[in-house]
């Protein structure tokens, strides 16, 4: 039996009531429906292979963004950064304003709570220590890095560790909610969105164009097949923008951990699985663009609406950077790396896993996706990884790097 | 925080007059978590400073790291050295020497 968290995916009141609480025109499948997964799964697939593909051309890694804006005083990479943030804001509101997306805010975002800047804090310590942030693993996973494998592991069993968690962490984000049921800072102020949007938009056009201008979104010196920081801002913007016109939400991976924890669990303890409410926790329902059927999943052990977006999505990342790889002829596996690595890599994972539930979800949702359309959550959360990568610099450099 | 020194000379000087180094050390560190690359250059860089400025030594890294090529020649030539990138069986090698005289970068 399907449980309602009060507190799924989000810091807040529980908008999965609401969502269920709609009629819904067909069965709420549980399984896997070709019909509304029809385009889902493909779409999926294949921006997780341009995303992989373009993030591993461009080394876009947004974990080494502040962490090397805190080692090295480097803010170059930051300013591509904000060239995908911006593009994703004016996609996203054109999108809106023109009736093309299902639904905004987009399906898993939830509402604010202090423990989002918690989350954000784990996560940002994690990231760093792991070299990489969720999807950074991948894409470095797929053009042979071992340690990102490693961190992979560590963070299924974050997740894993999270769903032990989950009763307690639930009633510390629930007494932190802030700002009752709004999920943007539009619906807090009660705006429409372009009223915030236009301002921000035309000061960071003034800035970015400056920048462009000045040649400070490119590299003169870059590796073989480089795609310029400006280009790779470009291009996940567009990624992004399509996965919510296609699937129905921005680029998100992190539950499908949660959900490859709870396969593994199954398998070894089955009975243990039994006992975890935040398996049964239904944290995604809403139709899937060009569907009329809704749909619905949780990070449980069955294939589900979570299962048909992210499980693709992951694949594909690791698809798209490994044929990059590949085709530059540096697809290499190194294996004899300092014991100090293997550990930070795999304390990073768990640290990543752990915080992406409890957030929930990572930089590439919040930053590519909530923060685009200004998500509470996404602020909250970023507001604490910023000081989490920090913290997480300072740990790198002087115990693991030294 | 790993400081990058500028180098006090920015004076050219003749390329053919130039001491080859006696010594080349290669360091791989291939696979390594990030920032590995970056902050394995500019300490050996620091260390070997004296070695290298008299043209007694060379270094060479072999990285796969495709984001230390857009951030080491950079960091490097502003300390005065000459950084040579080249590219061997999917690896890359960034070859520092001591001469102000910016040599050859490729991609």
């Amino acid at each position: 039996m399907l449980e309602t968290d009060p507190m799924p995916e989000s810091g807040g009141p529980s908008r999965t009531k609401l969502l269920l609480a709609r009629p819904a025109r067909a069965v709420n499948a549980c399984a896997m429906d070709a019909d509304p997964y029809r385009l889902v799964v493909p779409a999926s697939f294949l921006l997780g292979g341009a995303a992989g593909y373009v993030m591993h051309r461009g080394d876009f890694c947004i974990a080494g963004m502040f962490r090397d804006l805190f080692l090295f005083r480097r803010a170059a990479p930051l300013k591509a950064l904000l060239l995908a943030v911006c593009l994703s804001m004016a996609g996203f509101e054109g999108a809106r304003a023109l009736g093309l997306l299902g639904a905004h805010p987009f399906p898993l975002l939830g509402t604010a709570s202090l423990a989002n800047v918690l989350g954000g804090l784990v996560f940002g310590i994690g990231m760093v220590l792991a070299g990489g942030c969720v999807v950074g693993c991948l894409y470095k996973l797929g053009a042979g890095s071992v340690l990102g494998l490693v961190t992979l592991v560590g963070l299924v069993g974050g997740s894993a560790l999270y769903a032990e968690i989950h009763p307690w962490w639930s009633s510390v984000a629930r007494s932190g909610a802030i700002l009752g049921t709004a999920v943007t800072v539009p619906q807090a102020l009660n705006l429409a969105p372009w009223v915030l949007l236009a301002p921000l938009l035309v000061a960071a056009v003034a800035l970015l164009a400056g920048w462009l201008g000045r040649g400070e979104l490119s590299c003169d010196v870059h590796p073989e097949g480089y795609l310029q920081p400006w280009q790779t801002a470009t291009l996940l913007a567009v990624v992004g923008l399509l996965s919510y016109l296609l699937v129905g939400m921005p680029l998100g991976i992190t539950t499908a951990y949660a959900k490859a924890a709870a396969f593994v669990e199954l398998w070894l303890a089955p009975g243990h699985v039994e006992e975890l409410a935040y398996y049964r926790v239904e944290s995604l329902s809403y139709v899937p663009p060009f569907s009329e059927i809704r749909v619905s999943g949780g990070p449980g052990p069955r294939l589900d609406a979570v299962a048909a977006v992210q499980f693709p999505l992951i694949l594909g990342i690791v698809g798209g950077a490994s044929a990059s790889a590949v085709l530059l002829r540096e697809f290499h596996l190194r294996v004899r790396l300092p014991w100090r690595q293997y550990l930070s890599a795999f304390v990073g994972g768990i640290l990543m896993g752990l915080a992406a539930r409890a957030a929930p979800a990572c930089n590439v949702w919040h930053l590519l996706g909530g923060l685009p359309i200004l998500a509470l959550q996404s602020l909250l959360f970023i507001a604490g990884m910023v000081p989490g990568a920090w913290l997480g610099s300072r740990l790198v450099a002087r115990l693991v790097l030294r | 925080m790993f400081l990058i020194r500028k180098h006090p000379s920015t004076a050219k000087t003749d390329h053919a007059a130039a001491p080859r180094a006696q010594q080349c050390l290669e360091l791989d560190v291939c696979g390594q978590l990030c920032p590995s690359t970056l902050l394995t250059a500019l300490k050996v860089v620091n260390e070997r400073q004296d070695e290298l400025r008299r043209g007694d030594l060379c270094l060479r890294f072999r990285t796969d790291n495709r984001d230390s090529i857009t951030t080491i020649p950079d960091a490097l030539r502003n300390m005065g050295y000459a950084v040579a990138i080249d590219k061997e069986e999917g690896n890359y090698l960034i070859a520092v020497t001591a001469e102000t005289r910016r040599g050859p970068l490729g991609s």
